[in-house]
């Protein structure tokens, strides 16, 4: 959710030290994994605003005017052509910092971080539905690059 | 998906049964894309900043400690004033009044039979003159 490595070491610190310090305070109602995801979530929330930073973020309902989900089909997404180079990485890496903050904290919950979807609905504190749609548009939008990347790698 | 599906999901609106069907189809077809993100690399953060965060929790450790000991002192005296204050205003109400003792009264003694024939004794004694403590010599026993 933050944009440079330094930061989010930072923000990691602060969520460990926060969860010590209000350790007494955890009653139990989601688990220990939820809770300190929701102790991230909300810091990141707080630096992103204290920063007050822009985010370059492109639109996403362009993403779907361009792109249509049902292409996987093809042989660029097939896990075993895909491999997880360093400049996939950065092309990942570029797409979600591009995206906005709620898409990728869905993202990253759900698809780096296996989280469910009442688990993420419970840290971010929105309904279920609402953690499915923000799911599909950042897979959206991460599609849209990544696929214009292996565009370019196939023809260049 | 139509463009009235897409519309709502950005719009992060309230989906009916059939588009919310048709969502987890579109997610479950986003599976590639899923792979990607989970196959990204975790950064394992280095020693220094594992020394780093001890060293945080530990001062955070030692300012709890520190007030934790500062609330327990002022409680105990707080607790000791109360109790204190209690002994002035409240013990008394748990104190009879001293009230004086009651007159009892009891019937004179009337002497017994020993005690009246001593006393019928002394009395003749007095009288005769004679006694272990009368001034007169006793009369000649015989010699």
């Amino acid at each position: 959710m933050l944009r440079n490595d330094d930061e989010a070491l930072d923000v990691t610190q602060e969520v460990f030290i926060k969860a010590y310090q209000g350790m007494a305070k955890f009653d139990g109602a989601a688990s220990l994994r939820t809770w300190l995801f929701r102790i991230a979530y909300n810091l990141c929330v707080d630096r992103t605003r204290k920063t007050k930073r822009a985010l370059l973020e492109s639109p996403i309902d362009q993403a779907l005017e361009d792109e249509e989900p049902r292409e996987f089909a093809d042989n660029r997404w097939n896990p075993e052509n895909l491999v997880m180079s360093d400049e996939l990485a950065e092309v990942i890496e570029a797409a979600l910092g591009s995206m906005s903050e709620k898409l990728k904290t869905v993202l990253l919950l759900h698809d780096k971080e296996d989280m469910g979807y009442e688990e993420i609905a419970a840290t971010v504190s929105v309904p279920v539905g609402t953690v499915k749609s923000r799911l599909f548009l950042a897979r959206a939008h991460l599609q849209k690059h990544v696929g214009g990347y292996l565009g370019t790698r196939e023809t260049g | 998906m139509n463009r009235e599906l897409k519309r709502q999901i950005v719009d992060e609106s309230t989906l009916s049964l059939q588009q919310a069907l048709e969502l987890d189809e579109a997610l479950e077809q986003q599976g590639p894309v899923a792979r990607l993100v989970g196959a990204l690399s975790d950064e394992q953060p280095s020693l220094a900043w594992r020394s780093e965060l001890n060293a945080k929790l530990e001062r955070s450790a030692a300012r709890a400690r520190r007030s934790s000991l500062s609330v327990k002192w002022l409680s105990g005296l707080a607790a000791a004033a109360a109790l204190a204050t209690c002994a002035v205003f409240v013990a008394p109400l748990f104190t009879s009044p001293q009230q004086p003792e009651p007159l009892v009264l009891t019937e004179p003694k009337t002497p017994s039979v020993e005690e009246s024939l001593v006393s019928a004794h002394k009395e003749a004694d007095l009288e005769s003159g004679f006694g272990v403590e009368s001034a007169e010599p006793a009369p000649d026993s015989g010699t």
